[in-house]
């Protein structure tokens, strides 16, 4: 048997070798015959189509791809599971022969949320992909992946994309993850969620004819239902989304699977369910959140925050609730990046949650920002603005627009995907409405980007994400100048920078404590550091002295693109190491001989 | 193989259930001293153990060091499921210097079980409710106590870098004169800011500018620099304090806050194990905070939202009220206890103040973050807090006359307006005052003074360092020999506490029978307790079900009604709630009504078509 069994390997083996350099030989013939199109990944390891969306264990798979093709540069972890037990994957990204990735700047990237809004897993996951799949060969890139940390986290809410995408639902059905909850206070959990009916795979609304209804089809496309004028008779009630009354209350879908929303159960700001719905029992009650606010926590070199929803066309940043302003000295950098933005992505607008939008209690922008001091953005990813590339008017007039006929989708649904993304209103015999009639969008229509679309959004937005990425703080030694004062005392001038944008502390971590100070050291086996101090103006010489511990200075921010200089006073020779130890802005070393 | 390797383990097993027979029949609980943690798991194991059949001990979490925090329950499991029953949750130590706490509890819960038997009013209540003891809620922290040096600190033990210097608990405080406890070190220097105190020469007190006064003395805890920072037991052991870190009011970036709510082991065991219990009704603490002696008044509501403008184009119908709209659109969150609720908040108070004697000797100062107010804002209940000791005050006399014995020649307004300021005084005193705590030693005789003792001190060789002062631990738990009689009055308060527990019952039904096999059935609900069914807040915070009320018909027909209802609360005392339905069903046919209500409890009768 065994030797059987030795022969077949072998012989599959042989075969193999065989065949592999005829493939490769045919692939790089088609490849040459080709023009490669701008910004192309040539020859990817990892092939993956990103014009299609993957569920949860399809993108782990996705990740341990990524992680085995390239060894050097990606760790795939779990950080946690949720509430059905799925892990919760990170894809750590950065060189690891190069430096300490602890200590290197970090960005923290997720999407999903919100159980429905599934493209954000798909952005992040393409982040990830393109910046390994660009490592050595663009150097921008290669700057990047060598220099900082990325924790790129595609869906921190893998029960409702699996459930999203497996079982019947609405676009925006369910935003919540599966932790069953008493949506409609009557004991019983989950008793009342939708059904679907009409077995197409989705939920779709129903409507019933009623000579006193409030409702009527358009005059000019009888499949988009009009909210009747005040003065006008309708012909149709609309009994809500496909489903009975499973529990005998006289109610229809009214307790469904979960019932809160991840994205109000962070701590900053956090107020109970009947101020906030959906912030179940405290901050991080649920599994997922807590996952990742442990996982931050322990992380501290973070120094930047970015995550994917749907939809929308915004790049948000806090505050959800207007009593907390951010700090005036950062909200510049806010602005210059999501201007930066708008430009990159365009039909995005930078907006700000609470004025623009609604508030938003214990989100998890304000958590990152007020509550860690780390800069943070949130893309709504996907605007009508893609239908037709027309400008999408401001969220606050489309709430009006929601009541009159919005043609648009229903336009593009035929000229652009041949019906593919409606259900014909049909004929249905309901258990307790009677003949109804059961149609409208499918669930992956509206805020999701179609195929051909997905890309487009994919790269736009990671592009985004990389530029600011790179605005994250970045310490370093720029300059030591050694003067003699008399026998073997010494000035020693110490040039600190922060060569990017974003400050090593934001002002929001400064004034709240949140992380330590930035620390100056200077040490050496034959010296002995009697004073410190920092040069106040360079050209006069003026220093004003440290009153404690002179071997390490403590500097409570670098601002972006900005310098220092500290002033060492020591006696000894030999050799003298300088360190920047900034947490979120890494490492500078330099070593120097007297 | 595998039943001979757990021989040994089943020997053990049986010498310990063996152990507990040959235990002493009638079981003495001591609270002649303070309990460590071993000792106050043993009694509750020993407890436990006596009373089986009406008793649990369960562990609902860990502690950092790995100790149990224990939740005892009491009900007569016999008479139907306890998560059915009224529930009083009674917390203690949820500060971990607060002590006696732990012994007030372990008392109450001696009290009820070894009066089971004895008392029927106590049968009555373990028969029809459930009550859940967590008596050491903060088990590392409460250690302190019992080690060597005493050290009193509010916290648990989570490693916290509290003067933000990248290391951990690096610079703790040390017993420099080996007396065995941590107090107070002056140093001679011009450059602190306080001086001793001319009225009591034990006390120090800051140096008035105002009155010229010259400092003299810095003032640390007692211990050496560490780290060489220059700062003196900056960041000491821990930690968390669990009564700041529930999210009512929660305070970020504040010392011993967190990081977060609940973050740590202790107030997610203690949150966890009330949020799957929603069947408590009443929480009772015991922390240095209190809302028992010093009940809530009325407040102004919370702001409602300022503006509402409804999008253009529509029309709402005219039984729509503002409030439903500015329910919808954002509501600010309570900050005081509403007023329909504080009538109960004053009673209990009443009670209290009858049955204990307790006076308050001055208003305890508010904790941002507390459990005992997340107890009624976020879970719900009617949440009381009880310090259940003051150091006795020794104060001068002095008296406002009433209204009634003034002269006739004050107006009545301005009696009133100067009693109420006098009030008001009494009320804004917080915290502790060290002069009379003095005068309290003095006169009984209590041994709660350290004399100032000159040490040689290794960072300050050429200055004159003293160590001494007020004793740990000693203005918030009293002498040892008081914890029996304080056990006592709080049992006799728990128990009248108890019987306010709101209480559901079918009082009456009635059939009528209209016409043919057509009946008109009548069910009126009452509530026999004292609560409401559920208190106004946290009915609008949706924290209380409605009580729902279910028809089980059996093969009859529901003309008219709601085969379930809904009802949003039953007050107490007897208030009652009539529901009605219209009945299709043969003569002499059965079916069922069933009421549940959350924090009432769950019955059923069955009515006859007749």
């Amino acid at each position: 048997m065994e030797e059987i069994k030795m022969k077949n390997i072998k012989k599959i083996i042989i075969v193999f070798l065989l065949i592999m350099p005829l493939t490769a030989y045919l692939k790089s013939e088609e490849k040459k015959s080709s023009l490669n199109a701008a910004g192309l990944i040539k020859n990817p390891k990892v092939d993956i189509s990103w014009n299609r969306y993957y569920d949860s264990s399809q993108i782990k798979d996705i990740m341990i791809r990524l992680e085995k093709a390239f060894p050097s540069l990606a760790k795939v972890y779990s950080i946690g599971k949720s509430t059905e037990g799925r892990d919760i994957m990170c894809i750590e990204i950065t060189n690891f022969k190069k430096g300490n990735p602890d200590r290197k700047p970090g960005m923290y990237i997720d999407g999903n949320i919100h159980g429905n809004e599934i493209q954000g897993s798909e952005v992040a996951l393409y982040t990830a992909w393109y910046l390994l799949e660009n490592y050595g060969n663009n150097k921008k890139i290669t700057e990047l992946v060598d220099g900082r940390v990325f924790y790129i986290i595609p869906t921190i809410n893998p029960d409702g994309r699996d459930w999203f995408i497996h079982y019947p639902n609405t676009p925006n059905s369910s935003r919540s993850g599966k932790k069953p909850v008493d949506d409609d206070l009557d004991g019983l959990i989950d008793e009342d969620g939708y059904e679907d009916l009409d077995g197409d795979g989705n939920i779709c609304q129903i409507r019933i004819k009623d000579p006193n209804g409030r409702w009527k089809p358009s005059s000019e496309d009888p499949r988009v239902m009009v909210r009747c004028k005040p003065d006008e008779k309708g012909t149709y009630t609309l009994l809500g989304l496909e489903g009975i009354d499973n529990d005998g209350d006289g109610r229809i879908n009214e307790d469904g699977p979960g019932g809160y929303d991840l994205n109000r159960n962070w701590p900053f700001n956090w107020q109970p369910e009947y101020i906030q719905r959906g912030a179940h029992e405290y901050p991080f009650s649920l599994p997922e959140t807590r996952a990742v606010g442990e996982f931050v926590l322990k992380h501290e070199n973070i120094a930047a925050f970015q995550s994917y929803h749907n939809s929308g066309g915004m790049i948000l940043q806090g505050p959800g609730q207007k009593d907390t302003p951010y700090a005036f000295q950062d909200a510049g950098i806010f602005e210059y990046i999501g201007k930066k933005g708008e430009e990159i992505i365009p039909g995005y607008r930078f907006v700000t949650v609470y004025k623009d939008m609604y508030t938003v209690w214990g989100g998890e922008l304000d958590w990152f920002y007020l509550g860690r001091g780390i800069l943070g953005f949130s893309n709504e990813l996907f605007t009508s603005d893609n239908y037709f590339r027309k400008k999408t008017p401001p969220y606050q007039e489309r709430r009006t627009r929601m009541f009159e006929p919005d043609k648009e989708p229903y336009d593009f649904n035929d000229l652009l995907l041949f019906g593919d993304a409606f259900v014909d209103w049909k004929p249905f015999k309901h258990p307790q409405f009677g003949e109804v009639e059961i149609g409208g969008f499918k669930k992956n229509f509206t805020r999701m980007p179609p195929s051909f679309l997905l890309e487009e959004e994919c790269h736009r937005n990671a592009a985004f994400t990389l530029f600011y990425a790179d605005c994250m703080p970045q310490v370093k030694i720029q300059n030591v100048e050694v003067k003699k004062i008399d026998g073997d005392l010494y000035n020693i001038w110490v040039t600190v920078e922060n060569q990017k944008m974003i400050p090593t502390r934001t002002a929001q971590d400064v004034q709240n404590k949140i992380s330590r100070p930035d620390q100056v050291k200077i040490y050496g086996e034959n010296i002995k550091v009697l004073s410190a101090g920092f040069v106040v103006d360079k050209y006069t010489g003026v220093v004003t002295p440290v009153e404690k511990h002179p071997e390490y200075v403590e500097i409570p921010t670098l601002g972006g693109i900005s310098t220092r200089i500290v002033q060492f006073t020591i006696k000894g020779k030999g050799s003298i190491k300088i360190t920047i130890d900034s947490v979120k802005g890494g490492i500078g070393q330099t070593e120097i001989k007297i | 193989m595998k039943a001979f390797k757990s021989f040994p383990i089943l020997l053990i097993f049986l010498f310990l259930v063996f152990n507990l027979y040959i235990y002493p029949e009638e079981l003495k609980v001591s609270f002649s001293n303070y309990h460590n943690y071993d000792e106050l798991t043993t009694a509750l194991k020993a407890i436990n153990e006596k009373n089986r059949n009406i008793s649990k001990l369960i562990s609902i979490g860990k502690t950092l060091q790995n100790r149990d925090i224990w939740a005892f329950e009491i009900t007569n499991y016999k008479s139907g499921i306890p998560e059915k029953k009224p529930g009083i949750l009674v917390v203690g130590n949820v500060e971990a210097n607060h002590l006696i706490g732990s012994e007030i509890s372990l008392f109450l819960i001696n009290h009820l079980l070894s009066n089971y038997g004895k008392d029927e009013n106590v049968k009555k209540l373990i028969d029809q409710n459930v009550f859940y003891f967590i008596p050491r809620a903060n088990p590392d922290g409460a250690e302190f106590m019992f080690k060597n040096p005493k050290y009193e600190q509010k916290f648990n033990l989570k490693p916290w870098d509290n003067d933000r210097d990248g290391k951990v608990d690096e610079d703790p405080p040390e017993d420099l004169n080996g007396d065995g406890i941590i107090t107070t070190m002056r140093i001679k220097d011009t450059e602190g800011e306080y001086i001793i105190d001319p009225e009591d020469k034990r006390l120090m007190k800051k140096a008035d500018i105002t009155k010229g006064e010259k400092s003299e003395y810095k003032l640390f805890l007692e211990g050496i620099d560490n780290d060489k920072d220059e700062s003196f037991n900056e960041d000491w052991p821990g930690g968390i304090n669990i009564n700041q870190n529930f999210p009512f009011e929660y305070k970020f970036f504040s010392e011993g806050t967190g990081m977060y709510q609940v973050s740590e082991n202790e107030s997610r065991a203690l949150a966890d194990f009330s949020v799957s219990h929603p069947n408590i009704a009443i929480i009772l603490t015991f922390s240095s905070n209190d809302n028992v002696l010093f009940p809530p008044k009325p407040s102004a509501p919370a702001r409602a939202t300022d503006q509402f403008q409804l999008p253009s184009g529509i029309v709402l119908p005219p039984e729509v009220s503002m409030e439903q709209i500015r329910a919808f659109l954002g509501r600010m969150p309570e900050k005081n206890v509403v007023k329909e609720d504080i009538p109960y908040f004053t009673y209990v108070s009443d009670i209290y103040k009858k049955s204990t004697g307790i006076k308050p000797e001055f208003q305890p100062q508010k904790i941002n973050g507390n459990f005992s107010d997340w107890g009624y804002f976020h879970f719900g209940d009617l949440s009381i807090c009880a310090r259940v000791w003051f150091p006795p005050e020794i104060k001068e006399e002095r008296k406002m006359p009433s209204p009634e014995q003034m002269s006739p020649q004050v107006p009545p307004q301005f009696a009133q307006l100067m009693q109420r300021r006098e009030q008001a005084e009494g009320q804004e005193k917080e915290g502790i005052d060290e002069k009379k705590i003095l005068k309290w030693f003095d006169r009984d005789k209590i041994d709660g003074f350290v004399q100032w003792q000159k040490i040689k001190h290794p960072d300050f060789p050429d200055k004159e360092v003293e160590v001494g002062g007020i004793k740990p631990y000693i203005t918030i738990n009293p002498p040892e020999k008081l914890i029996e009689e304080l056990g006592k009055k709080h049992s006799e308060f728990f128990v009248q506490l108890a019987g306010l527990l709101p209480k559901i019952s079918i009082s009456s039904t009635k059939t009528e029978n209209l016409e043919k096999n057509l009946y008109k059935i009548t069910v009126e609900l009452t509530n026999n307790g004292y609560l409401p069914t559920g208190l106004t807040h946290p009915v609008n915070a949706r924290r209380v079900r409605p009580l729902k009320v279910e028809l089980k018909l059996n093969g009859q027909k529901m003309i008219a009604g709601n085969q379930i209802s809904f009802i949003k609360s039953i007050d107490g005392m007897n208030k009652t709630h009539k529901l009605t339905w219209i009945i299709n069903g043969k003569k002499g046919s059965k079916f069922i009504v069933n009421v549940d209500s959350q924090k009432a409890g769950e019955i059923s009768k069955e009515i006859v078509l007749n």
